[in-house]
């Protein structure tokens, strides 16, 4: 750990690598005989704290089978493929956004300024569409399972909401 | 639209539909009947009318509960409604008489107008007008002797000592010679007279007074008289009683409430019929009171038709579940659209709520084509 800046805002570095699940047999061929090829360092954001900023220098090896001589990767468990964040910074995204129903734009300023992660609103919007599953809009319940212990006793009630589609969206043809 | 377990309290599915009209019902009732397959027990719905008709096409043989959250709900605010008009008509119309009183006087006093030509329908300010009147014709002489005598004579009058406002203007009236030494001559007739007047003005502004402070009174009585015994403090109960002092009239009001909220804490058989509540109305009465009364009377049976009932499980329940809507889903549904994040497309909309509910939304598509929409799916 060391200083980052004047702020006094701390830069803790975690180490993980590929290496440390070495695989015991090659995916392609089965076979025990494996070295390691090559490695690729990838800085990972990850949540922090008001005075702490976290970062994980994550090595990504890649493994050569000596009988068949290909190269191969493993998905590491804690590190998202391709990402250039935790999955605990999407997952506390998500939570904020969908659950305790914030706005993307607030998320994004506290990973911004609170938790020292390094995103945009876009990337942001990204994960709660993922997440949320955002797709097609269904018109029928087919896709969907029952409802687990059902009780056979239900409430209808209606809620009236008023609500502004955005000006100029394609969508819906305004 | 949202359909909730009642028992085990978690919102079941929900549609975004463009009205809570009878066809976005059958819309959302049909799916759900498909969706669920099981047969249903108890169906629990407010008084609307369109739910209603929609429940009973699609599922025409499962018993139909009204809310009690609502049934009571729709009777106190039919007391809202209510117990404003009675504000205005007693106290605010009166308020304002008073103060078109006060700027007539000032009109003709200006030389704008030669008499109050006002409709009052109130005994106190008909009477402050008359006094006005009196007061104007006295003063119109221009002898201050005659004036003087005339005054005096007019104080010892049967009617000005009738008027509520005679002490507050004999006050000021004393103050003119007191405070200011004036004796009744021709030279300080043109001080004393607009003094006279503002005397009178300053009374009917002390009756308008002690109307407003009543009016303030009448606004804490309104939320006391609508208060469920049961949630009655020992410090409540004091300040009904302080009020329905001063308003005997709303003992009626807070008695017929007192029993309706009885009833729900009665078994069947002791129940009286809310034929009762008539007793509130008159022809005068809001219309929202009106309805209120009459919708509660036609739905009586269904609203206090369980006091238990047997869970699936076969234990004996009680009842509050079953006969209330749970209102905390749309509670839930109302914060999100506080905050009015992701709720400016469909499809945001769609995926906010379905996240926030955890359960599946659809969505109409009398909705979809009001907002002329189009899938980027498709």
């Amino acid at each position: 750990m060391k200083a980052l800046n004047d702020r006094g805002v701390e830069l803790e570095i975690r180490e993980y690598s590929d290496a440390d699940f070495f695989p015991e047999r090659c995916p392609i061929c089965n076979k025990r005989d494996i070295i390691r090829h090559t490695y690729k360092i990838r800085t990972i954001q990850d949540l922090g704290a008001p005075h702490l900023c976290r970062r994980i220098r994550y090595e990504r090896v890649y493994f050569k089978c000596k009988a068949c001589e290909k190269v191969f990767a493993i998905d590491h468990p804690l590190v998202g493929k391709n990402s250039k964040y935790m999955p605990g910074v999407i997952e506390y995204a998500a939570t904020r956004v969908l659950d305790r129903e914030d706005s993307i734009r607030r998320v994004t300023r506290d990973l911004n300024d609170l938790h020292h992660v390094e995103v945009s609103v876009g990337t942001v919007e990204n994960w709660i569409n993922e997440c949320g599953e955002k797709g097609e809009i269904p018109e029928d319940f087919t896709e969907e399972d029952p409802p687990p212990n059902f009780s056979g006793f239900i409430s209808v009630d209606g809620t009236f909401k008023s609500v502004k589609l955005k000006k100029n969206d394609l969508k819906t043809g305004q | 639209m949202l359909a909730t377990d009642s028992i085990n309290k978690n919102p079941i599915a929900g549609a975004l539909v463009a009205g809570e009209s009878k066809e976005e019902t059958l819309f959302f009732l049909t799916h759900l009947k498909q969706w669920i397959k099981k047969p249903l027990s108890l169906v629990t719905i407010d008084f609307s009318t369109r739910i209603l008709s929609g429940l009973e096409e699609v599922y025409p043989h499962v018993p139909i509960q009204k809310c009690v959250f609502h049934a009571i709900q729709l009777l106190t605010r039919g007391y809202i409604k209510e117990l404003t008009r009675i504000k205005r008509t007693r106290l605010l119309d009166h308020i304002k008489e008073f103060t078109l009183l006060r700027r007539k006087s000032l009109d003709i006093e200006k030389g704008k107008m030669l008499k109050i030509e006002l409709n009052l329908n109130f005994s106190d300010t008909q009477h402050s007008r008359s006094m006005y009147k009196s007061l104007h014709k006295i003063l119109s002489n221009t002898s201050p002797t005659i004036i003087e005598s005339k005054l005096i004579e007019f104080f010892a009058q049967q009617d000005f000592r009738a008027w509520k406002g005679h002490e507050l203007f004999l006050e000021s009236y004393k103050k003119i010679f007191i405070e200011h030494n004036f004796t009744f001559s021709r030279k300080s007739l043109k001080y004393i007279i607009p003094k006279l007047y503002k005397a009178w003005r300053a009374a009917i502004r002390g009756l308008r007074k002690d109307l407003e402070r009543t009016k303030t009174i009448f606004n804490k009585a309104k939320y006391l008289v609508l208060m469920n015994p049961k949630n009655m403090e020992p410090f409540h109960r004091r300040e009904l009683r302080k009020c329905l002092r001063i308003f005997p009239w709303l003992r009626i009001y807070r008695k017929t409430l007192v029993k309706f909220y009885y009833q729900f804490n009665i078994s069947p058989e002791k129940r009286r019929p809310l034929k009762f509540l008539t007793a509130i109305l008159s022809e005068h009465s809001h219309p929202w009171l009106n309805s209120a009364v009459h919708t509660l009377i036609e739905n009586e049976e269904n609203i206090f038709r369980y006091q238990t009932f047997l869970s699936p499980k076969t234990h004996t329940l009680p009842s509050k579940s079953i006969k209330v809507v749970k209102e905390s889903a749309n509670k839930t549904l109302n914060r999100l659209y506080r905050t009015q994040c992701g709720m400016r497309t469909i499809e945001n909309l769609q995926m906010r709520i379905s996240q926030r509910l955890s359960c599946p939304i659809i969505v109409s598509p009398s909705l979809k084509e009001k907002l002329n929409y189009q899938s980027k799916f498709n």
